[in-house]
């Protein structure tokens, strides 16, 4: 990789400032993906002295700076135990456990890697974001707009609540990307089902939300209409890891299993 | 620029370009127990221990690390002939190119998990491809490796 | 025994675990010529013009060679014996580039980012032709792939490149057509294999430099060191006495380092500029640019009575050899020979077919070729037989597979490149093999198949598979023992350890037959100049070969010992008894120790070195047998399939290392299941490889494995050093067919194409449902 310069602005304004001057000035996150993506760059904004890579948790709130390694969210108590683990299960699921020490999840949200099995758990329990210029945003928010978002990202919020979840990766080898990933919770009564790497970024079945949670009774049936629904209101698309038709297989076999699974995991 | 490694607990001040990676830098130090065995950091072969945690040094860019403490497997040397002695007991080295990364991340894994069941350590361990083992052989080792208190 | 089939860890596990230097890398000069190969980005081309003028004036920048730059002197890189049983139908350097990652042309700069920019400043124009990418249509095409007029066979191999075939066969016994009509019940399927990639974790890399006596000096990771240094002698005609190729430690090979890599070219570098330098592979090259495994069609047509006697095996093999025949014909052959011989008792046999040029990478030599493509097509042809007969498909196999003592006219018509070598089974343990395997896998508890869990149903499946041990009347080994002052030993091989073992099971057959430990025999392997020939590490010969060849020169320097302690003691040489340590003349109450009569041999009396030299070339090539068993799950909603236990009961005669034995079955295993299920190999449809790195070429990793239970049987074969047969290969070979067979008697889906991916069973298994609606 060629690198022209690599620079420790002194604050966040002028990094911000920085990265606006050339499009081939980058804030580098972990770095892993950027070495395989970017042959050479022109400024290398480095941000670890700017931004740290803790964990706080409060009654209400994780707050998770962005530099903090994969590894180490994956690892922590109360991530582990919430919503099942499912945010500790995706990341479990990517690389080795030396890529998730380099990997932060800065670099991870920012890259919007539609393989990204993170996402798909993150937006499962609708995470926020905190940028430099723009504040606060929502997850969900942020990964549907198209706009070339060169903000800075300094931390990234999990909300603390009772509820249940389901992570799963479906993929060739455990080191390969998701051939299809999905995340499910329950949280305050209300289900969320996510599914990404079709071969698209994560995104909300919103319509097949509002069946399941406007139901008055849960059955195999509702199940099934419901996993049905992703299959229809999503898109699916084919490469050379699995056809559209797969995926849609997929997508409606894991919906219907990983509901059930927190319905009886909730009750 | 002029990065100053603490490799094995000595430093060592080197020029750099901004560009290179660890890998490369400790080849050039002469520390070639490190080794290359792709571009994608998707091999494991390249790992050494960063501040003790494993870590791809052919991702890793040098003048990022200035201060920071780098282990290769001749910084565990003890460790590496324990490991080295149950893999030979389950005849499970083979080409042994990546084994000085097994070593490694098989030593940080040790120090961070206390008792592993085989399950975890495959997914600790996961991130090591072997070509040549099939892998069981190596995790019987590691089990009695974890469990030698000599 | 006390060394050879004991616990004996390898003898430079330790070394190498401590990250000592030893691989081809570490022995690169720091300030070696980098070498870029600039490669073609069309599958089929003429070069039309190269324009280097650019390229030329940046500083660091020592050498550009290209096609204009050598003689046109067809080789081949296959790295096999001379005269080759493969064509020669490359150039250094052509004008013609023949598939995507071909070389065009390579620089050699002071460094790496030097070389990679003077790539990008190099235009070549191209004519860009039409390439051929389907093998099922290479042959007769209108495109001729190699029309060059130079090309050539060494002998007959059917090698007709106008009709873009590198080597044709034609072979039958019986009359295969009667034997097909007389028979009660007949199926008939093709299968399809796809181009493997070994996927060594070493990338292929390769360092020169002139010596101060003016020689050319290489580090290779190779398979083959002494080819090597024939074939850079002839591409190059440089002189063979000038250059000395020395393989270090290797990285794993598993048949991709066979065949010359990176040779040619570096050295090429080292004579024009008289520097030293080095090729490394990226890992995209290693994929692209080295070679793979022959992609197969194989056609089979099995006939029977109903009472499940086999009485045909008709087999048409189409192989694609990629652009260059590398191993075309004898890969194609080993599909019959090391396949077909399972099943002697028939009246009729046929096997013929094609390995045809296309426009994809070419292929190689890789651990069992030939053989597992066969078993897969045969072994799982047996069990859909086994199915239109109502058999259970064991007691087929114990009915009319090869037993102890027979033999099969298959062996004396087939062999590679040149005819067979008839031979009796002295050993076959194939009958203990299958039964022992059924006990450890619970085939009479759980065959043909359970349901587990709601969409989840476990199956069963089994595959029988034999390989060879080196090649008869080619395959030759030598190996030198020198005694040392102390007592001890060098022993001087050139067999060519790749990471399988074979410094420490050939210094255990050393050990053992001196009577001493292994620690006392000190081996240095593969280094052109100091050891004796080897052909080198490919065709299962290592153990057999190269071992039977230590064990001779262990005994004549046991022999020679004994003369000399005879002297010294003034006895007789009848007289002398000898356990390793001492030379013992009881009925005279003399004696003297071994280290005694070193040390008075290099420093006191009768001065002499005592040194041996002894080679071996087989007779026979006695194969190892075994029988392998899958348990999987398949996940009736998803097509998803889980190896849950993997059973290998192999015949390799007496293991000389059991746990490295062990290591060599296992490691074959995984890299079979992982051909069998994940190693998809996709192309654009423009010729290019999508799967050409660990992301995308899906090899398995330790969450995929079975737990594997892996038994030997015993046997002694008289031929094989201390009884061993070899165990490189062998182990490959069933889990295509095993598996498949496994994952049709758990879900009724037979899957005739591989990788046997989810999405295909998937379509199976709806097929299925349809039709039973």
């Amino acid at each position: 990789m060629d690198v022209l310069h690599y620079v420790l602005p002194n604050s966040l304004a002028e990094a911000y400032q920085l990265l606006h001057e050339d499009l081939n000035n980058h804030v580098i996150g972990g770095g892993v993906w950027m070495k395989n993506t970017l042959k050479s760059i022109n400024t290398l904004i480095e941000l670890k002295h700017l931004i740290g890579e803790k964990i706080e948790v409060t009654h209400e709130v994780i707050k998770i700076d962005a530099n903090c390694p994969l590894r180490q969210l994956e690892i922590h108590p109360v991530i582990k135990d919430l919503y099942d683990g499912i945010i500790s299960q995706s990341i479990e699921k990517i690389m080795g456990v030396s890529i998730r020490n380099v990997a932060t999840i800065g670099g991870t949200v920012v890259g919007k890697y539609a393989f990204s099995d993170l996402l798909a758990a993150l937006l499962a329990v609708d995470v926020t974001l905190v940028f430099f210029k723009q504040g606060r945003m929502e997850l969900s928010k942020y990964l549907e707009s198209h706009e070339k978002n060169r903000d800075i990202l300094i931390s990234i919020e999990i909300p603390i609540k009772k509820g249940t979840g389901y992570f799963h990766k479906v993929s060739t080898t455990h080191l390969d990307f998701a051939i299809l990933n999905l995340a499910i919770t329950q949280i305050d009564h209300q289900f969320r089902i996510v599914i990404g790497a079709r071969p698209g970024i994560a995104s909300c079945a919103n319509q097949a939300m509002e069946l399941i949670n406007h139901a008055k009774e849960i059955d195999d049936t509702l199940i099934n209409e419901v996993a049905e629904c992703c299959v229809k209101e999503l898109s699916f698309g084919s490469n050379f890891r699995g056809s559209e038709e797969y995926r849609m297989t997929l997508a409606k076999v894991y919906v219907a299993r990983g509901l059930w699974e927190v319905i009886h995991h909730a009750s | 620029m002029l990065v100053n490694l603490i490799v094995n607990g000595q430093p060592r001040s080197i020029e750099v370009a901004k560009g290179e990676f660890l890998l490369d830098t400790l080849r050039h130090l002469d520390y070639l127990s490190v080794r290359r065995g792709c571009d994608s950091s998707s091999c494991g072969v390249c790992t050494v221990l960063v501040n003790g945690k494993p870590t791809p040094s052919c991702s890793l860019l040098t003048v990022r690390l200035d201060q920071q403490e780098i282990t290769t497997v001749e910084g565990i040397a003890k460790e590496a002939e324990k490991l080295a002695t149950h893999f030979g007991h389950e005849g499970a080295d083979q080409c042994g190119y990546c084994n000085p990364s097994m070593a490694l991340t098989v030593y940080a894994m040790k120090k961070e998990l206390k008792k592993p069941t085989l399950e975890q350590i495959k997914a600790y361990l996961v991130g090591n491809l072997c070509r040549c083992t099939g892998y069981q052989a190596q995790h019987i080792a590691i089990l009695h490796y974890l469990e030698d208190q000599s | 025994m006390k060394v050879v089939n004991q616990l004996t860890p390898s003898i430079d596990g330790k070394g190498l675990m401590m990250g000592r230097h030893g691989y081809t890398d570490d022995f690169a000069d720091k300030n070696a010529l980098i070498i870029k190969v600039m490669r073609s980005p069309h599958p089929y081309a003429r070069i039309v013009s190269i324009d280097d003028a650019e390229a030329k004036k940046l500083p660091g920048v020592e050498l550009i060679l290209s096609y204009k730059d050598f003689e046109r002197r067809p080789f081949t890189r296959a790295g096999q014996g001379y005269p080759e049983p493969s064509p020669h139908d490359k150039f250094v350097f052509d004008e013609y580039v023949r598939y995507i990652g071909d070389e065009v042309l390579c620089v050699a700069a002071v460094d790496e980012a030097t070389a990679n920019k003077a790539l990008k400043y190099i235009k070549v124009e191209y004519e860009i032709l039409t390439p051929i990418l389907d093998f099922e249509t290479a042959k007769q095409h209108s495109v001729i792939i190699h029309p060059e007029p130079e090309i050539h066979e060494m002998f007959p191999i059917g090698f007709k490149p106008l009709e873009n075939v590198a080597a044709s066969y034609h072979m039958h016994i019986g009359d295969v057509e009667k034997s097909i009509s007389d028979s009660e019940v007949v199926i008939k399927e093709s299968f399809y294999t796809q181009a493997q990639a070994h996927s060594m974790m070493e990338p292929h890399t390769v360092n020169s430099r002139f010596d101060y006596q003016n020689r050319l000096v290489l580090y290779s990771s190779t398979q083959t060191p002494f080819h090597v240094r024939r074939i850079i002698s002839q591409a190059l005609q440089f002189p063979l006495s000038r250059i000395r190729v020395i393989k270090p430690r290797v990285g794993g090979g598993f048949g991709g380092k066979q065949a010359i890599h990176g040779e040619i070219i570096c050295s090429a570098v080292s004579i024009r500029t008289g520097k030293a330098a080095k090729l490394t592979y990226t890992r995209k090259e290693v994929y692209e640019s080295s070679y793979t495994r022959h992609p197969m069609r194989l056609d089979i047509t099995l006939a029977a009575m109903k009472d499940g006697t086999l009485k045909a095996i008709d087999c048409y093999v189409l192989s694609d050899t990629g652009a260059y025949g590398e191993h075309a014909l004898t890969v194609f052959m080993v599909a019959g020979s090391k396949v077909l011989p399972l099943y002697n008792k028939v009246d009729s046999v046929r096997f013929y077919g094609d390995v045809v040029y296309t426009n994809h990478t070419p292929a190689g030599a890789f651990r069992g070729y030939g053989a597992i493509q066969g078993n897969y097509a045969l072994e799982s042809a047996v069990d859909i037989l086994c199915q239109k007969l109502g058999m259970d498909p064991i007691l087929f196999r114990q009915k009319n597979m090869i037993k102890e003592g027979e033999t099969s006219p298959i062996f004396s018509i087939m062999g590679e490149g040149t005819e067979g070598t008839a031979m009796n089974m002295d050993t076959c343990k194939l009958d203990y093999c299958v039964k022992r395997g059924m006990e450890l896998i619970h085939w009479n508890q759980k065959y043909p198949r359970t349901q587990t869990k709601k969409d989840i149903v476990e199956g069963l499946g089994m595959a029988i598979a034999m390989q060879g041990s080196g090649i008869p009347y080619i395959d030759m080994g030598a190996a030198t023992i020198k005694l040392n002052d102390d007592g001890f030993y060098n022993l001087l091989v050139g067999a060519t350890e790749i990471g399988q073992g074979s410094d420490t099971i050939l210094a255990q057959i050393a050990a053992e037959a001196l009577m001493t430990s292994v620690d006392k025999v000190i081996v240095y392997s593969s280094d052109s100049d100091l050891t004796p020939f080897d052909v080198g590490a490919y065709a299962s010969s290592t153990t057999f070969v190269s071992g039977n060849a230590v064990l001779k020169a262990a005994e004549t320097m046991k022999h020679q010992l004994i003369i000399e302690s005879a002297k010294a003691l003034g006895s007789e040489f009848k007289d002398i008894e000898f356990d390793g340590e001492i030379f013992n003349d009881s009925k005279h109450q003399k004696q003297i120790s071994l280290k005694d009569l070193s040390n008075r041999l290099y420093y006191n009396h009768d001065q002499k070195q005592l040194m041996v030299t002894e080679s071996y070339v087989g007779h026979k090539s006695p194969p190892p047998f075994m029988a392998g068993f899958a348990d999987v799950s398949v996940d009736l909603l998803t097509g998803e399939v889980k190896v849950n236990h993997y059973v290998s009961v192999v015949d390799c005669g007496v293991t000389i290392n059991p746990k490295l034995a062990q290591g060599q079955v296992e490691g074959a295993i995984i890299q079979g299941m992982g051909m069998t299920l994940y190693e998809d190999v996709i192309y654009t449809k423009t010729g290019k490889l999508i799967t050409n790195d660990f992301m995308s070429y899906r090899i398995p990793t330790r969450m995929e494995i079975p737990s594997m239970t892996t038994e030997f049987a015993e046997s002694y074969e008289e031929s094989g050093p201390f009884g061993a047969k070899s165990v490189g290969e062998i182990g490959i070979d069933t889990p295509p067919a095993a598996i498949s067979n496994a994952i049709y008697n758990a879900c009724g889906v037979r899957i005739t194409s591989l990788p046997i991916t989810p999405e295909k069973i998937l379509k199976g298994l709806k097929k299925l449902k349809e039709h039973s609606i």
